[in-house]
C-alpha cells in the first residue's frame, strides 16, 4: 500500500470510529443502539478474522501515529461541545476515563506480570476515603489530595504486596479478595469512615478561584459543569497512558514479562523478582488510588459501595477482555464496559450476568482477548 | 578445582536422599560430562549449585568463595548460567528478548529514566538487542536472521539453542547444560556438538558441565566424566576410563546384565 | 454455663458448615488442580433449588400432614440437583480448561459464580430479597438441667458427623475413592490403569457440590433465611478454610472448619459488636497463615519440578 492510500485508510477509519462513537453516545433509542452494537461486533469479528485487514490498518496507523494521536486528542477535547445538551453523556465519559486509568493500573499486575488479584476495589476505596478524610479533617484540597491520597494508596499496595509476592498465584487471588472484603467491612462498620452512610462534603477542586460548579461558556454556549472535570481527567488520562506506555516499553516492562513467563528462569538470569512485583503492585495501587481521589472530589461523597469487591472483578474482566498487556485494547474494553451499561439502562440489572457470561465465553473460546498482545518492536540496523 | 568445587553436598526430599555427599569440581576451560541413570540426582545437583535448592549438608565453592545457600539470582550474577531439562524459555516473547534477559540485570535503568527519558531507555534496549542478535549469529545463522520470531513458534532444537544463547548472554564463567540433545536426531546432535565447540572457541575460559544421556555427545566433547547413581558419585575419569567400570555398567544395565 | 454450651453448639454447627464446603474445595484441587471459585455460589444454588421445589409443591397444594417430611424431601432434592449441577459444571466449564493455567480456571469459575449468583437474582421470583427457608427438622428440645438443646441442632450436628465419616469411608474404602486418590496423585497413571478422569471428575464434582449444598441448607436452616448473594462470602470462607487446613487435604478441611467455626463463634459471642468484626478476624487469620504457613496445617499437595 502506498503512502497516500495509507493516509486515506487511516483518516477514513479514524473519522468513521469517531462518528460511530458520537452516534452511539447520542442515540436514545434501544433499537438503534442494538443495531450499532451489532455493527461493532461484526467489525471486530472481521478485524480478527481477516489478517490482511488487520495488517493494513495497523500499518496505516503506525505510519501516521502522530497524526492519529493529535486527531484523537482534538476530537476528545471537543466532546463537551457535542454533548453540551446532555451533561449525563459527559459524566459517562468521565467515568470511562476513570475506568481506563484503573484498567491500565491493573494491567501492570495482570497483563504484564500475570498476577491476578482482586484488591483493586480496596485501592480505589483507599484513594476515595483518604481524600474525603484528609479534606474533612485536615482541610486539604483536590490538588494536594491527588498526590497524598495516591501515595497513600501506593504505599498501602506496596505493603500489601510484600508478603503476597512469595505466595502462589491462586493464594494471591484469595488473599486479595479476602483483603478487599475486609476493607469493605471495615469502612462499612467503623464510625471514623462514616459507616454505611459514608462521608459527604468532600470539597470540589479549586483553581485560582475558578468555580467548578459552573461550566465554561464557549462560543456563546454554556456547557454543563461536568465539562470542568472532564478536561482535568482527560489530561490525566492522556498523561497516564503515555507514562504507562513508557514503563511497558522499558526494562521494567520487559522484566515483568519475563516474570510472567517463568519466574524461576528469570531468577536464573540474575534478575530479582520481588522488586518488580512490588513495583507493579504499587503502580496499580497509585493509579487506582488516583482514580478514587478524583472520584471523591467529583461526586463529593464517598460510601461503602465505592469499595465493593465487584469493582475489582469487573476490572479483571475488562483487562482480560481487552487483551492482556495491550494498552489500546484495554482502554477500548474499559470504555466499552463503562458506556454500554449506561446506554442500555434497561439491562442494568443484568449487567453482571452479561459480563460473567461474556468473560466465560471469552476464556473458553478466545482467551487472548479482543485484541491480542503484540510483540515489542525494536529498531533494526 | 578452581572454578567450582562442591564438598560433601547433600540434599534430601522426604525420605529420599537425592544427592548424597557429592564432591565434584570443575576447572576453567574444562568440559565435564555428568552422566547416570534417570533419577540419579544430576538435575538436582544443578539445582543445588544454582541456588534453587538449599543443601542439607556440605559446601559449594565458586572461584574460591563459599557460596552455599546463596539465592539463584546471586549465583547467576556471580557467573553461573544454565539451560533446563524441560525447556524454560520465555515462549510468548521473541527470541532476541529471550537472549536479552541475560543482560537485563546489568543494564537496568531506573524509574527516572523510564518515565522521563524514554529515548535513552530505547537506545539501551536497542543496543542490548543488537548484542543479542550478534550472539545468536555466532551460535546459529538462522536464528540470527529472524530474531523477532516468537520463541514459542520455534521447533525444539532451535529452542534449545536459544536457551543456550540466553545462558551465554550474561557472560558466565560456568555454563550448565541439562540434556541439551534430548529429543534431537543424530544430525541435530552433531550440529549441537559443533555449536558447543564454537562456544569454547569464543570463550576459552568458560567451564561447562553437561548432563547427557547421549554418549556420542559425551564422548565427543567431555574431557572428564562424572557418573552418578542414586545420588552418589560412583565414578570419575575420562570417558574411556569409566566406560568399562563394573559399577558404571551395573548402574546403567543392572546387576545381572553387567556380570 | 448455659451460654457456653449454646455457643459450643453454635460453633460446632458453623464448623460443620465450613468443613463441608471446604471438603469440596479440597476435593476439586486435590483431584484436578482446580480452584473453583463458583463453589460458594453452587452451595447457595442448592438452597434455591430446594426452594424451587418447595414453592412448586406449595403451589400445587401437596402439603398436608407430612409437612416436615416433605420439606426434608425438598432439601434432599436440592442436594441431589446441586450434585448434578456440579457434574454439568465439570463437563462444561472445568473440563475444557484441563490443560490451562490454574489462574484461568480461577477467573473462569469466578465468572461462573457471578453467572449463578446473578441468575438467581434475576430469574428466581424476587431473587434480590432475602427468603425464608422452611423448617425441616422437628421443633422442640431436650431438656438437660443446665441447658435446652434444640432437636434441630442435635440432628444437624450428628448428621454432619455421620456425613463426614461417610465421606472418609468413601474416599478410603471404595473403588471410587481410590480413583479419586489415584487421579489426584497422577492423572496419567490413573488413566493407564483404567480410571477414567471423566468419570472421576463427575464423581468428584457431584460429591463436592452435593456436600456444599448440604452446607448451604444447614446454614439456611440455622438462620431461617437465605439470600442470593451469600455465595461470595461462603466461597471465600470455604476456600480459606481449606487453605488453612491444607489445600487438597480432606482431613485438613475438617480441622480448618473447626478452627474457623469456633473462632467465628467466639468473636460473635465475646467481642463487642462481634458480628461486624467476625469476617475481619477470620480473614486476618487467613492472611497470617498464607504468609507464614501457606501449606496449611496438614500440608497441601505441592509440585513444581525444576
Amino acid at each position: 500500500m502506498n503512502r497516500s492510500m495509507q493516509w486515506f485508510v487511516f483518516l477514513v477509519s479514524e473519522l468513521l470510529a469517531m462518528g460511530f462513537f458520537l452516534g452511539f453516545m447520542m442515540t436514545e433509542s434501544t433499537v438503534k443502539l442494538t443495531v450499532l452494537v451489532v455493527l461493532l461486533a461484526l467489525g471486530l469479528f472481521g478485524y480478527r478474522r481477516s489478517a490482511r485487514l488487520a495488517l493494513n490498518l495497523s500499518q496505516a496507523f503506525t505510519r501516521y501515529k502522530l497524526s492519529s494521536f493529535v486527531l484523537l486528542v482534538l476530537f476528545v477535547l471537543s466532546l463537551p461541545f457535542f454533548f453540551g445538551k446532555s451533561p449525563y453523556l459527559i459524566h459517562i465519559c468521565i467515568m470511562s476515563c476513570l475506568y481506563i486509568i484503573m484498567a491500565i493500573g491493573l494491567n501492570f499486575c495482570l497483563g504484564s506480570a500475570n498476577m491476578t488479584h482482586f484488591a483493586t476495589s480496596a485501592f480505589f476505596g483507599m484513594g476515595a476515603y483518604s481524600s474525603a478524610l484528609l479534606s474533612i479533617h485536615l482541610h486539604t484540597g483536590f490538588w494536594v489530595n491527588i498526590f497524598v491520597a495516591s501515595a497513600l494508596a501506593g504505599i498501602f499496595g506496596a505493603l500489601l504486596a510484600i508478603p503476597i509476592i512469595k505466595t502462589k498465584t491462586y493464594y494471591l487471588a484469595l488473599i486479595s479478595m479476602a483483603f478487599g472484603l475486609i476493607f469493605f467491612q471495615f469502612i462499612n462498620t467503623v464510625k471514623f469512615t462514616g459507616g454505611p452512610a459514608g462521608l459527604s462534603g468532600v470539597p470540589r477542586p479549586s483553581l485560582f478561584g475558578y468555580d467548578f460548579m459552573k461550566g465554561p461558556t464557549v462560543l456563546g454556549m454554556v456547557l454543563p459543569f461536568q465539562t470542568n472535570y472532564f478536561y482535568i481527567i482527560i489530561v490525566f488520562t492522556i498523561l497516564i497512558s503515555i507514562l504507562a506506555r513508557r514503563v511497558m516499553k522499558s526494562w521494567m516492562g520487559l522484566t515483568l514479562n519475563y516474570i510472567r513467563e517463568d519466574e524461576i528462569a528469570t531468577s536464573c538470569q540474575g534478575i530479582t523478582v520481588s522488586f518488580p512485583k512490588i513495583f507493579a503492585f504499587a503502580l496499580n495501587a497509585i493509579l487506582t488510588g488516583f482514580a478514587g481521589t478524583f472520584y471523591a472530589h467529583y461526586i463529593t461523597y464517598v460510601g461503602p459501595p465505592d469499595a465493593d469487591i465487584m469493582i475489582s472483578v469487573v476490572l479483571v474482566i475488562i483487562v482480560i477482555l481487552g487483551g492482556m498487556d495491550n494498552l489500546s485494547g484495554i482502554a477500548f474494553s474499559a470504555a466499552l464496559l463503562t458506556i454500554l451499561p449506561e446506554k442500555f439502562r434497561a439491562f442494568q440489572d443484568y449487567r453482571l450476568l452479561i459480563y460473567g457470561t461474556i468473560v466465560l465465553l471469552m476464556l473458553l473460546f478466545r482467551p487472548s482477548g479482543l485484541f491480542p498482545k503484540k510483540l515489542r518492536v525494536y529498531k533494526k540496523g | 578445582m578452581d572454578l567450582l568445587q562442591t564438598k560433601q553436598i547433600t540434599i534430601r526430599f522426604g525420605g529420599l536422599v537425592a544427592v548424597d555427599h557429592v564432591d565434584v569440581g570443575v576447572c576453567p576451560g574444562e568440559v565435564l560430562g555428568l552422566i547416570g541413570p534417570n533419577g540419579s540426582g544430576k538435575t538436582t545437583f544443578f539445582n543445588l549449585i544454582t541456588g534453587i535448592y538449599r543443601p542439607l549438608e556440605g559446601e559449594i565453592f565458586y572461584k574460591g568463595e563459599r557460596v552455599t545457600n546463596r539465592s539463584p539470582v546471586e549465583m547467576a550474577r556471580k557467573g553461573i548460567s544454565r539451560s533446563f531439562q524441560n525447556s524454560r524459555l520465555f515462549l510468548e516473547l521473541s527470541v532476541a528478548e529471550n537472549v536479552l534477559s541475560g543482560m537485563c540485570y546489568r543494564k537496568n535503568s531506573g524509574i527516572f529514566d523510564t518515565l522521563l527519558r524514554p529515548g535513552r531507555v530505547e537506545r539501551q534496549l536497542t543496543e542490548g538487542i543488537h548484542r543479542a542478535v550478534e550472539l545468536l549469529n555466532l551460535f546459529s545463522q538462522e536464528l540470527g536472521e529472524d530474531p523477532f520470531k516468537k520463541a514459542g513458534d520455534l521447533p525444539l532444537p532451535d529452542r534449545r539453542r536459544v536457551e543456550i544463547c540466553r545462558a551465554l548472554a550474561s557472560e558466565p564463567s560456568l555454563l550448565l547444560l541439562d540434556e541439551p540433545s534430548a529429543g534431537m536426531d543424530p544430525n541435530e546432535t552433531a550440529i549441537l556438538m559443533d555449536e558447543i565447540r564454537r562456544v569454547r572457541e569464543y570463550q576459552p575460559e568458560i567451564g561447562i558441565i553437561i548432563i547427557e544421556h547421549d554418549m556420542t555427545v559425551i564422548r565427543g566433547i567431555a574431557e572428564r566424566v562424572v557418573v552418578f547413581n542414586y545420588g552418589k558419585k560412583i565414578a570419575e575419569g575420562t570417558f574411556q576410563a569409566i566406560a568399562n567400570l563394573t559399577e558404571v555398567r551395573q548402574a546403567y544395565l543392572g546387576e545381572r546384565a553387567s556380570s | 454455663m448455659e451460654t457456653l454450651i449454646n455457643q459450643l453448639v453454635n460453633a460446632f454447627i458453623l464448623s460443620c458448615t465450613y468443613a463441608l464446603i471446604a471438603v469440596g474445595f479440597s476435593l476439586f484441587f486435590g483431584a484436578f488442580n482446580v480452584i473453583n471459585f463458583a463453589h460458594g455460589d453452587v452451595c447457595i444454588a442448592g438452597i434455591f433449588l430446594s426452594l424451587i421445589l418447595y414453592g412448586l409443591l406449595k403451589y400445587l397444594g401437596i402439603f398436608g400432614a407430612f409437612e416436615g417430611g416433605l420439606n426434608l424431601a425438598t432439601a434432599i432434592f436440592g442436594v441431589l440437583a446441586t450434585g448434578f449441577l456440579g457434574v454439568l459444571i465439570e463437563r462444561g466449564v472445568i473440563r475444557p480448561f484441563r490443560k490451562a493455567d490454574i489462574l484461568i480456571v480461577l477467573v473462569a469459575t469466578t465468572a461462573l459464580g457471578i453467572i449463578i449468583r446473578e441468575s438467581i437474582k434475576n430469574f428466581y421470583p424476587a431473587g434480590g430479597l432475602p427468603h425464608i427457608f422452611p423448617k425441616m427438622l422437628p421443633d422442640g428440645a431436650i431438656d438437660l438441667d443446665i441447658v435446652l438443646l434444640p432437636y434441630e441442632s442435635i440432628i444437624i450436628f450428628f448428621g454432619s458427623l455421620v456425613l463426614i465419616t461417610l465421606v472418609f469411608l468413601f474416599i478410603n474404602y471404595t473403588r471410587f475413592g481410590l480413583a479419586i486418590r489415584a487421579t489426584s496423585q497422577d492423572r496419567e497413571a490413573a488413566m493407564m490403569v483404567g480410571m477414567s478422569p471423566n468419570q472421576t471428575g463427575a464423581i468428584v464434582f457431584f460429591l463436592g457440590s452435593a456436600l456444599g449444598a448440604i452446607a448451604g441448607i444447614i446454614n439456611a436452616l440455622y438462620f431461617g433465611a437465605t439470600r442470593f448473594d451469600l455465595g461470595l462470602l461462603f466461597g471465600i470462607k470455604g476456600f480459606s478454610v481449606s487453605v488453612i487446613g491444607g489445600l487438597g487435604n480432606v482431613y485438613g478441611a475438617v480441622i480448618g472448619g473447626l478452627l474457623f467455626g469456633f473462632m467465628e463463634t467466639f468473636v460473635i459471642a465475646f467481642v463487642p459488636e462481634g458480628t461486624a468484626w467476625k469476617e475481619f478476624v477470620a480473614f486476618f487469620i487467613v492472611i497470617i497463615f498464607l504468609i507464614f504457613r501457606p501449606s496449611g496445617i496438614l500440608g497441601e499437595k505441592v509440585f513444581e519440578k525444576v
